[in-house]
């Protein structure tokens, strides 16, 4: 069975829609329900059992946006062989659907955060700065559009991928996803990743002492890069960059009243 | 066009945008490492934009939006930081920086609040459906847009309307606390680096 390319990019549209109702007690249930009513409206033309159709979706549902296209294959799926059996059967099939949805939700959203927002995104910035970096030093006046190009090509090419993919292969997937996705090696490849922006972090590290205006420049570098490494120590968890940003203005505050700056 | 009309537009422009950061696409176009330039650009500073939008950038790359945790709001911080700097009466980047991000602090709660009354909708559609009527949901999706949109508008043209209270506190302050804030943007471009590293810190 495939999935009509109209219908996917109805469905993909949707998608991007997903946390526009966000609330604090059902999460993305409603932008779920934006997600799916072209399914269902294709799966049930009688309003009643449209709605009825809606009504599943009501309840509690919270995943990362770019894993949802999944869920929603898998769901169009197993909506479309609940329509197909005969009233008395379908309830089972109904109660099923929820169970794989909420359990797919939740190992769904660890993983997609763990990739796009935990590794993706920092090493799209590292990726993007160096970048900048090299096209300002080789005279480019336009670097900083560069970075920003560069930033936006290298997170979207695998988001919009499988935002698009995702409801082929869990309409093709079915209640099979975490299966299917366990065959890959998720874990290796975010370490890599991970390890690739660490480099990245650090060339950008060495680059900015190299490049820094001067002596002094340096100095607070080092001295800063010093004082984040002693904090992370200390502190029983890591202080946020905005908490270190409020802490070196106090301390640059007191260095002025003692006469040190 | 007008300094204060350029404001405007960049205002409404940032307004908009800001909805990729969540409620809608989640393209990435929000990013300060974006915003920052694009905006700096329209202003005629893109290189201030640049700086800016990499260090809004940097201050929030650790920042998880992740189930019902909402962090600092990047593009409200990198919006107000440019929109104060740029224009008729700049204000110094070393005063611009922390108005942007208590502007992205402010943001969060705004945004918060409009979660929290949103509530209110789960129970309006499911009322509609139970007494057999739409739901109206692509119309309801949109509304919210709108508002969250315009919440950031808000938030923005009050920035702007601040920003001559602002500066006469600026030039009141005291000199330690001027010098404080400017040790700390120095020492920002090592905060945010060091930031970025530990972003990468292996987790099991």
């Amino acid at each position: 069975m495939t999935m009509e390319p109209g219908m996917r990019r109805r469905l993909w549209a949707r998608s991007l829609l997903l946390q526009s109702c966000w609330n604090f007690e059902r999460m993305q249930n409603l932008g779920l329900s934006v997600g799916i009513q072209p399914w269902l409206e294709s799966l049930y033309p009688e309003a009643k059992a449209r709605g009825e159709a809606l009504s599943r979706y009501q309840e509690f549902f919270n995943t990362n946006p770019y894993m949802e296209p999944l869920i929603v294959g898998m769901l169009c799926a197993l909506e479309e062989e609940a329509a197909r059996l005969p009233a008395d059967r379908r309830q089972e099939r109904l109660a099923r659907l929820s169970v794989l949805k909420k359990g797919a939700a939740g190992p769904l959203a660890g993983l997609g955060d763990a990739i796009f927002w935990q590794t993706l995104r920092p090493l799209c910035a590292a990726a993007a700065l160096l970048s900048g970096f090299l096209l300002w030093k080789a005279g480019v006046s336009a670097a900083p559009a560069g970075a920003a190009i560069m930033y936006l090509i290298l997170f979207n090419i695998p988001a919009i991928t499988l935002r698009w993919r995702g409801f082929e292969l869990g309409y093709q997937w079915r209640d099979q996803i975490a299966v299917r996705l366990k065959g890959y090696p998720w874990q290796v490849w975010i370490k890599r990743l991970r390890q690739a922006g660490t480099a990245l972090a650090v060339v950008l590290l060495a680059l900015a002492l190299v490049f820094a205006g001067g002596r002094a420049e340096r100095l607070v570098g080092v001295l800063v890069v010093l004082g984040c490494l002693i904090a992370d120590r200390v502190a029983p968890r890591p202080v946020s960059a905005v908490k270190l940003y409020i802490g070196t203005a106090a301390l640059g505050g007191a260095a002025t009243l003692a006469g040190w700056l | 066009m007008s300094p204060e009309n350029a404001l405007a537009c960049a205002a409404a422009g940032a307004a908009v945008v800001e909805l990729d950061a969540s409620a809608a696409g989640q393209f990435m176009l929000s990013r300060p490492i974006v915003v920052g330039p694009v905006l700096g650009l329209w202003l005629g500073q893109p290189a201030l934009g640049a700086g800016l939008g990499v260090l809004c950038e940097l201050f929030t790359v650790e920042e998880l939006p992740v189930g019902g945790n909402l962090p600092l709001n990047a593009t409200a911080a990198v919006a107000v930081a440019l929109l104060l700097s740029l224009g008729p009466a700049p204000v110094a980047p070393e005063l611009a920086l922390p108005a942007g991000l208590f502007a992205g602090w402010a943001h969060c709660k705004l945004e918060s609040l409009l979660r929290r009354r949103r509530a209110a909708l789960c129970a309006a559609v499911e009322s509609r459906l139970s007494a057999g009527q739409e739901p109206r949901l692509l119309s309801l999706a949109a509304r919210e847009l709108l508002k969250q949109s315009a919440a950031t508008l808000l938030l923005l043209t009050a920035a702007l309307a601040l920003r001559g209270p602002l500066l006469s506190l600026w030039f009141a302050a005291p000199a330690f606390l001027r010098t404080g804030l400017k040790f700390s943007l120095s020492a920002s471009p090592w905060l945010v680096l060091w930031s970025l590293l530990r972003s990468f810190k292996v987790v099991s």
